[in-house]
């Protein structure tokens, strides 16, 4: 249907619409509480993003930081990883780093034209871990914010088994309403922005809770202060 | 769809108990959930208030806001199709599918398109559609359709699935939750990654920026939404928001309501095809927005039912859906919503007696994260129901008769008294295995209580001349 005529339709419509409580404008914006102290939004974090069976590592030094994501590395014997570009990442040379330790980096970046397309996805199926950044992290839920884009693949936080994300203290923001404030515009240009609370999980067979149904069954945060 | 039709899928539902039992176990856990995740949460109460006004001010502006939403995903080099109903809707998509050769379409769930019936167009058109939500895939494979919006499989336990899994996909058999997703994960990963065409539902639109924002826990959007070359997001034309601030409050009061957590796993939010520059994503993104009987709605008495977000915690709390199940309503949406929506968008005439089926306790309004008032739109479709000639004339006869007996209150003490003798006569021990006539259907499944010798009024002019 055309557009206007479809939309002029909905107008009719409405001229005898009877809806209880429609105001002329969206209610006023929220008043958010003020916010508390970052070691307190870090707790908060930690804990909320526990519950839902997701692990968060805080560490106070770059070469923590490093030696976290090693043993992580170690604890998933993996080979290969896929990761989003170092400058995406809130520590510097993760990439020479863990390459330089022997582990394969996939190639992110994929072709447009459709069949070198499907083959170099077909190749991402391989890496057990991916390691991103974030553009946020919300304390009262354990939520990270991850915004996908140039040098920020899609696949790495949804294909391998485990994600890695790193992320610092001063990205945390106590609830999603004080996210959104902040970032008015979620979207800022990209075609894909997600909000990942914990791993993967089902509870349809019977309400039996399963991690790992389609996406990532461990979440790791790696959180520098 | 006769009284009789329903009625013989409400006794299907009695005569299969294990189904029952595991549909009210099921909705009882969700809706358990739910409380517990309200009672931590101070502002849910405001929230709520919140999401109604959103609500009820975005479908009063509902033109502004589509159109506002429509020019924003065209500037970003997205298709839109308005699809006045479920035929038009299905006519693009299988005609986009053709156009690029595609063999198979993963989907992540979406209850509009079970609504226009997506899959079934589509495998007329050759196309190989895919359901990835665990609990659909489930159904998909048994060749059922969902019982819940939220849980589709609800109906099922272990073992039903693990016969499943076993018979159709040559597994050996396994009734552990874990191995069986383990399996379902591996075939469905391959299907991801090899399907032509992803198809999405769409929780909220965001009007000013053109996103569309869907809500799983398993990841199944992300992957439907990622690996394919070509998107369809299917969505309700009603199923807007303005902004990103409004879309917050929604996602919150959501998932507290539909399963008690704080937010979904995975909120993803799509704005867009794959920029140039992008890493992935697919090259191609449409989205079909469907009215289906939604501007109808609007402009009826029934407009308030489209405020709903789809939660199911109406489902979960109401008796009659706990017991009857979400298959005996005969329609893709069961329960309270399902009760007013699916005669609003296709007819009272062939649904009105779903609004039967409820004994108006408003536990469905207590819960409703935007507070429908459902109890008064139920009512509303019983009306429009009496209005077409609907009820029954002997019903009428006898409503008729108590009007004008409850008028003139000698007439109701003599009727009322000679009532009760009447049943205590018909009557053994106190009570009546069977009701005549038209009366017979209450007494199908329980006995009907004979009346007490006193009347109230009897009791009361007793008890005022008592001594203090």
């Amino acid at each position: 249907m055309e557009k206007q005529e479809f939309l002029q339709n909905i107008r009719q419509q409405l001229e005898k619409a009877r809806l209880p409580e429609a105001a002329a404008a969206p209610p006023p914006l929220l008043e958010l509480p003020e916010p508390p102290a970052i070691d307190e939004l870090v707790d908060r974090f930690a804990r909320e993003l526990e519950a839902v069976n997701g692990h968060v590592h805080q560490v106070t030094s770059d070469s923590e930081a490093f030696a976290q994501l090693e043993a992580l590395f170690e604890q998933y014997q993996a080979h290969g990883y896929l990761g989003w570009d170092s400058e995406h990442l809130p520590l510097a040379g993760v990439h020479d780093y863990l390459t330089g330790r022997g582990f394969t980096r996939g190639k992110t970046r994929l072709a447009h034209e459709l069949e070198a397309r499907q083959e170099e996805q077909n190749e991402l199926a391989q890496f057990e871990i991916g390691v991103t950044g974030a553009l946020a992290a919300v304390a009262d839920s354990g939520t990270l914010m991850v915004q996908m884009g140039a040098g920020r693949g899609r696949f790495a936080s949804l294909l391998p088994v485990v994600h890695i994300a790193l992320i610092k203290a001063d990205q945390l923001y106590l609830s999603l309403n004080h996210f959104i404030r902040a970032y008015p515009e979620v979207n800022m240009g990209s075609s894909n922005t997600v909000a990942i609370t914990g791993p993967s999980r089902t509870g349809d067979i019977e309400g039996v809770l399963t991690l790992g149904v389609h996406g990532p069954k461990e979440l790791h945060v790696i959180l520098i202060q | 769809m006769g009284n009789v039709t329903f009625y013989d899928r409400i006794e299907d539902a009695a005569a299969h108990p294990e189904k029952h039992a595991a549909v009210g176990s099921g909705a009882r856990r969700l809706l358990a959930r739910r409380a517990q995740a309200v009672a931590i949460y101070d502002e849910m109460d405001e929230m709520r208030d919140r999401g109604r006004l959103i609500r009820a001010h975005t479908l009063s502006r509902l033109d502004h806001y589509l159109g506002q939403f429509i020019d924003n995903v065209e500037k970003l080099g997205g298709h839109v199709f308005l699809a006045r109903d479920a035929a038009e809707a299905n006519e693009y998509i299988t005609h986009l599918a053709r156009e690029k050769g595609v063999r198979s379409a993963v989907k992540s769930k979406s209850m509009v398109t079970e609504e226009i019936h997506l899959n079934d167009a589509l495998e007329k058109a050759g196309v190989r559609p895919i359901e990835s939500d665990l609990g659909e895939y489930i159904i998909q494979l048994a060749d059922e359709r969902p019982s819940h919006i939220i849980a589709p499989v609800m109906h099922r336990t272990r073992q039903d699935v693990a016969k499943l899994f076993s018979e159709k996909l040559d597994v050996d058999y396994t009734e552990d939750p874990l191995a069986l997703n383990q399996i379902a994960r591996t075939k469905l990963r391959q299907e991801f990654l090899e399907a032509d065409m992803g198809i999405s539902g769409v929780n909220f639109a965001v009007a000013d920026s053109g996103t569309i924002a869907i809500v799983t826990n398993e990841g199944n959007a992300r992957m439907s939404t990622t690996a394919p070359p070509i998107h369809v997001a299917v969505m309700g034309m009603e199923r807007i928001v303005p902004s990103f601030e409004e879309l917050g409050v929604m996602l919150q009061i959501l998932a507290r309501s539909a399963t008690g957590q704080k937010l979904s796993v995975y909120t993803t939010m799509i704005t867009g095809p794959r920029q140039s520059g992008e890493d992935d994503g697919p090259e191609e993104f449409h989205v079909v927005i469907v009215d289906n009987g939604r501007s109808q709605t609007l402009g009826s008495e029934l407009a308030e039912i489209l405020y709903c977000i789809r939660c199911g915690a109406c489902l979960n709390t109401c008796p009659v859906y706990q017991s009857i199940g979400g298959h005996a309503y005969g329609s893709v949406y069961p329960g309270p919503i399902g009760s007013v929506l699916t005669p609003a968008l296709d007819g009272v005439g062939p649904w009105g007696e779903l609004a039967h089926a409820s004994t108006l306790c408003g536990a469905c309004k207590e819960v409703c994260p935007v507070r429908i008032d459902i109890p008064r739109l139920l009512l509303k479709v019983r009306d429009e129901g009496h209005q077409a000639g609907k009820t029954p004339a002997w019903l009428n006869l006898g409503l008729k008769a108590y009007s004008a007996a409850a008028e003139r209150p000698g007439l109701y003490q003599t009727g009322m008294k000679m009532t009760g003798a009447v049943t205590r006569l018909a009557g053994k021990d106190g009570w009546i295995e069977r009701l005549p006539l038209h009366l017979r259907a209450w007494t199908d499944h329980r006995a009907f209580p004979t009346m007490p010798n006193k009347t109230f009024r009897d009791l009361w002019r007793e008890h005022k001349n008592k001594p203090e």
